[in-house]
């Protein structure tokens, strides 16, 4: 007997059996997210407008996100302890602890929101209106990501969490969030704090000290995981927490060594549905989505030999900081421009050189890996992680696309685009948007900025071959 | 033998411009009002233009389309943004021009050229009223005066009116308590492009100007806001015979270009 | 009043002064507001501490639009703005600006004024925890300063020399205490206007100028008769009032409010506690100046600087809170939404939110909801 959602999960990658296997929890999960019969044809348009769905491995991908969604509505429902943590995260103590225990699920709801309600859905508004009426009023550039994640909760479409870790690390916007979380549904939170006191020019270096305190914090984060949730984290669980990691990882490197062809052969929203669910997610999120990105990466080294792109060979390559979580018709308008999107922030890869000291807490291990990062380390670092961006991926151009109501990223707004400007000699463009919300700063917004960029771009290539 | 006849078409929310070139000249120029149609002033503007010289849709052979409603037109053969394009525009006028500050009827730029008529750097607000034609229309609504008449009445003024609102909507209140408090017409109109000119040239600031700097859009011919901005930026400003044009002529230079690489091509 | 005129004609020399202190080889060692930075190591090093707390001009935000974009807190704007400007005297004036790293705002000064201008800028982190490792890491970090400090000078900071300075800076906060606690009376023998002024004083004058002053102001308020007021009793808190933007507190007086007591991240100086001048000096310090002392917004959890708030509002006997802050300090906007509900529960006090953007235009629209707040708790 046909469901009223066979050909959207079909679309996005489920197999039959599974859509069989699960069918009570997709409607009980699609009850709680308000989502009915009439949202399957937009849904299906939306998606096939914005997604490669030719390709298998990118409905997997799209599959990953709804199966984490549907986990994360029945959470609560299902029995298990829930963990929520902030974005951007420290992710690794996520996965660790929800290696820990079968009970305990950990996530970053509001980024799976985005990528299911956002982008598959186009049904984030009323989400987003209910965290402006609920704590995060709009005109003051509040973070839409929290106000997704605020609305959800006060919708009743996420469960009120047994913990929530605040990666305050990066972000005062999050801290204060969890705040109110502890006001309205007496949450705990543990605040996992570090400082951002590396100074202009000194990444790659940081200081031991830096590394100590964050790694003081996550240490004692594992201690109250188990004061408060009762699952202690053991080595055991760092053990089997590493290989699935390892090959996600693995498989993300292996991605942005294929994106390094010409013409590059894999739209830019495609690869941020790979790289944001590391992000994001430490179940089916992750353990899916590695198997679709095994798959993907056959498909997109088939593309590679067969010389077949999404944009044509020779387009301007920029780097686009961050593709938009909620609303992949932005990418997609950048790569009409005629940009190709080899690259985001995210998938730079890890630096050359290797841990200057070695540490011996899980803690402290996680503390360095997030120094070298550059992004946690100073908007120098971001800067510095850029310029080795645009030698690996033979880069034309940079899109810095900061989102307005986000402090950490706003601060840098001028200076990021200057600095690489003067450093590597390519154009940069500082391009606000919202990352979570494209209301106001939708693809037809953008446009013209990118579209003149992408002018820009082309003129420089045609008179360097002169 | 082909006589090489291009044009460039600029939509913008306000006004719609057209140019007509061939091979060798500016033949013609159409100005109107955009209208509640944005295909219909493209197509209207450019048979316009070419009526004025005696010609047709049928003896162009390129047409490159700008401006706000550039994606409507469906006879263009290209889009390009208004950015390039007055880019283009100015360069071919004026070759010196390092700095292009426009202000269209609902928007406003600021872009930087390197000496070859690049663009290399760019700032655009289309978001806000101040700082945009909008703004002047709204105040010459509160002082019953023509859109004309406020460059030259406020080059009048001795002691222009100091107005504090950032905003357009708070802009026309405060200039409405400044009329009752008994200001004269030439300090309200010489506040007023006073307070556009800061607005226009804070927005600038990223992109910096450096002389020449060119003074494009229908708010170019207002001589009040072009001293207004001279003594905001510290620099004589340049305003092109026909400034509401130069994105249109830009967009025409680049179809005339695009028409002769088809024909290098062909050859 | 004597002292306060005083001081007032000491701060308008104050310029003409450092320079001169300059030429003699002394120097001048700027820092953000926020509490966090110890003046006793400047002070100690022979240096002059110059705290950066002028604000209120909308014409420094918008000078900052050169160098980032609109959305971050307005006091941190108008700062990039001075600084990039090169010819500001205050900025000009500096040998050193030291950053205590609070929030991505202040963060946002130390990255532009390092990366845009040749000010020689020494960052150090305060953690946003009340915790034994935050504080062994903030403790770290005036390390770093005391060693900056010396190397900037070439003087050692002795431990008889730090002890000096602990005495003085402790006889500072302690005058300031004292003057804001005789508030508690009704009516108020000085008025906030002038409380404010005189911290904004410690941290532009001279240190032994200001405790003089204060020392004979106290006297100066012991002996008088009060002030006639008899209005509302007001609690004003928010993020930051500089010196310059006074707006909020004139219109308050203007329509009959009492500010009895103030509560601000940046512009008041943390003056509740004292350091303890024995023992390990810097450890003293760290304690002091980062665990004892009421947190600003953005420590985690928020919850310890509320209770602070309901306790200041029962101990000084107001009638409402007027919350004031800086567009954009989020930490300020999000605790402005459920704060109120807080105060009403534990104290049944109304609140009134307000900020600004250093706007002139906003002025008209304060005062009217100033005005009917005052009136409303007035019945």
């Amino acid at each position: 007997m046909a469901r009223y959602y066979d050909e959207l999960l079909k679309l996005c990658g489920f197999e039959v059996e599974e859509i069989n296997g699960e069918g009570s929890r997709i409607e009980k999960a699609f009850q709680k997210l308000e989502i009915g019969p009439e949202d399957m044809e937009p849904a299906e348009s939306w998606v096939r407008q914005h997604h490669d769905v030719e390709l298998v491995g990118v409905r997997k991908l799209l599959a990953a996100w709804l199966k984490e969604l549907i986990d994360l509505v029945l959470a609560k429902d299902e029995g298990k302890r829930v963990i929520y943590f902030g974005f951007p995260a420290i992710t690794r103590p996520g996965t660790l602890i929800a290696s820990a225990s079968e009970e305990i699920y950990c996530a970053c709801p509001d980024t799976i929101l985005c990528h299911t309600m956002g982008q598959i859905f186009n049904k984030l508004t009323p989400i987003l209106e209910a965290g402006e009426q609920n704590g995060l009023p709009p005109g003051h550039a509040l973070c839409s990501l929290w106000q997704i994640k605020v609305g959800a909760l006060a919708k009743g479409i996420i469960p009120a969490p047994d913990m929530a870790m605040a990666s305050s690390y990066y972000c005062d916007m999050g801290s204060k969030a969890d705040d109110l979380l502890h006001e309205i549904y007496g949450t705990p939170i543990v605040y996992i704090d570090g400082s951002m006191d590396s100074a202009w020019g000194e990444y790659p270096d940081y200081s031991p000290q830096r590394v100590e305190f964050l790694g003081a914090e996550l240490n004692r984060l594992f201690d109250e995981v188990k004061e408060i949730v009762g699952v202690e984290i053991t080595s055991e669980a760092w053990e089997k927490a590493a290989p699935s990691m390892r090959q996600y990882y693995g498989g993300i490197g292996q991605l942005t060594e294929l994106m390094k062809a010409d013409p590059v052969p894999l739209y830019g929203a495609e690869t941020s549905l790979a790289t944001i669910l590391g992000a994001a997610c430490t179940g089916r999120g992750i353990s899916e989505g590695s198997k679709a990105i095994t798959i993907l990466i056959e498909e997109v080294q088939r593309r590679v030999d067969e010389g077949v792109g999404v944009v044509e060979k020779g387009a301007p390559r920029v780097m686009v900081f961050v593709g938009n979580f909620s609303d992949a018709s932005i990418m997609r308008m950048i790569e009409n421009t005629g940009l190709a999107v080899p690259q985001t922030y995210f998938t730079v890869p890890p630096p050359k050189a290797k841990a200057r000291t070695s540490y011996a807490t899980v803690g402290e291990i996680m503390a360095e890996n997030e120094m070298r990062g550059g992004l946690y380390h100073s908007s120098y670092g971001a800067a510095k992680r850029t310029e080795m961006a645009t030698e690996y991926s033979k880069l034309d151009g940079i899109i810095f696309n900061y989102p307005f109501n986000c402090r950490p990223a706003a601060q840098m707004s001028h200076t990021l685009k200057k600095w690489v400007e003067e450093n590597t000699g390519i154009p940069a463009l500082s391009l606000e948007n919202d990352l979570y919300d494209s209301r106001s700063y939708s693809a037809a917004a953008l446009r013209t900025r990118v579209e003149t960029f992408a002018e820009m771009l082309r003129a420089r290539k045609a008179s360097a071959s002169v | 033998m082909s006589k090489g006849l291009v044009t460039g078409v600029d939509i913008g929310a306000a006004t719609t411009k057209a140019v007509i070139l061939d091979s060798s000249n500016v033949l013609s120029f159409f100005i109107m009002p955009t209208g509640h149609s944005v295909a219909e002033a493209g197509e209207v503007v450019v048979r316009k233009a070419l009526e004025n010289v005696g010609l047709s849709f049928v003896d162009l052979e390129y047409v490159v389309s700008t401006g706000y409603g550039r994606r409507a037109i469906s006879f263009a053969s290209k889009a390009v943004t208004e950015i390039i394009c007055h880019a283009a525009g100015v360069s071919s006028v004026i070759s010196q021009a390092r700095s292009i500050v426009d202000i269209g009827g609902q928007d406003s730029k600021v872009i930087g050229l390197d000496g070859a008529g690049n663009v290399i750097n760019f700032v655009m607000n289309d978001k806000c009223a101040a700082g945009t034609g909008r703004f002047l229309e709204v105040m010459a609504g509160v002082l019953n005066v023509g859109i004309d008449e406020i460059g030259p009445i406020s080059l009048m003024s001795k002691d222009a009116c100091q107005m504090s609102s950032t905003c357009t909507i708070f802009a026309e209140s405060e200039m409405v308590s400044l009329r009752a408090e008994g200001r004269s017409r030439e300090d309200l109109l010489a506040g007023i492009c006073k307070a556009m000119a800061h607005r226009v040239a804070i927005m600038g600031q990223s992109v910096g100007f450096k002389k020449d700097v060119v003074f494009t859009g229908g708010v170019a011919k207002n001589v009040g806001i072009k001293k207004a901005l001279e003594d905001e930026i510290g620099l004589e400003i340049l305003v092109p015979e026909e400034p509401q044009i130069m994105g249109a002529l830009g967009a025409a230079l680049l179809a005339k270009a695009e028409l002769s690489e088809i024909e290098t091509k062909r050859v | 009043m004597e002292a306060i005129n005083s001081l007032s004609a000491h701060l308008k020399r104050r310029l003409v002064d450092l320079s001169e202190a300059k030429r003699e080889g002394r120097k001048i060692v700027g820092y953000t507001p926020g509490g966090y930075l110890p003046e006793e190591l400047v002070l100690a090093a022979g240096a002059i501490p110059l705290c950066l707390i002028r604000g209120g001009e909308h014409s420094a935000v918008e000078a900052a639009g050169a160098h980032i974009c609109r959305w971050m807190d307005t006091f941190c704007r108008a700062q990039i703005g001075y600084s990039t400007a090169g010819d500001d005297p205050y900025y000009t004036i500096l040998d050193l600006l030291a950053i205590p790293i609070t929030d991505n705002h202040i963060r946002a000064i130390s990255d532009i004024v390092d990366y845009a201008t040749d000010i020689e800028v020494f960052p150090f982190g305060v953690p946003h925890k009340k915790e034994k490792a935050a504080l062994t890491y903030y403790l770290h970090g005036i390390t770093r300063l005391k060693e900056k400090l010396e190397q900037l000078t070439g003087v050692e900071i002795t431990e008889s020399k730090l002890r000096e300075a602990v005495y003085v800076c402790n006889r500072e906060r302690e005058l300031l205490r004292e003057i804001s606690l005789m508030r508690k009376s009704q009516p108020v023998p000085i008025n906030s206007k002038d409380f404010v002024a005189l911290n904004h004083g410690s941290f532009l004058g001279d240190k032994m100028v200001v405790v003089e002053t204060l020392e004979s102001l106290y006297e100066e308020l012991k002996g008088q008769a009060a002030l006639p007021r008899q209005g509302p009793r007001i609690l004003l808190t928010g993020s930051t009032l500089a010196q310059g933007d006074s707006k909020v507190q004139d219109i308050i007086e203007e329509v009959g409010g009492v500010v009895v007591i103030e509560e601000f991240a940046e512009g008041i100086r943390p003056y509740w506690e004292n350091v303890k001048p024995d023992g390990d000096l810097m450890a003293e310090l760290a304690n002091t100046y980062f665990m004892s002392r009421v947190p600003p917004a953005w420590f985690r959890p928020g919850r310890e600087r509320l209770d602070f708030l309901i306790k200041l509002a029962k101990d000084f006997d107001v009638a409402g809170v007027i919350w004031y802050q800086l567009m954009y300090r989020e930490s300020y906007k999000m605790e402005s939404y459920y704060f109120p509900n807080i105060l009403k529960e534990e104290t049944g006090l109304p609140m009134l939110t307000t900020e600004s953007d250093y706007d002139a235009s906003e002025v008209g629209p304060l005062r009217t909801r100033i005005e009917t707040f005052i009136e409303t708790i007035r019945r």
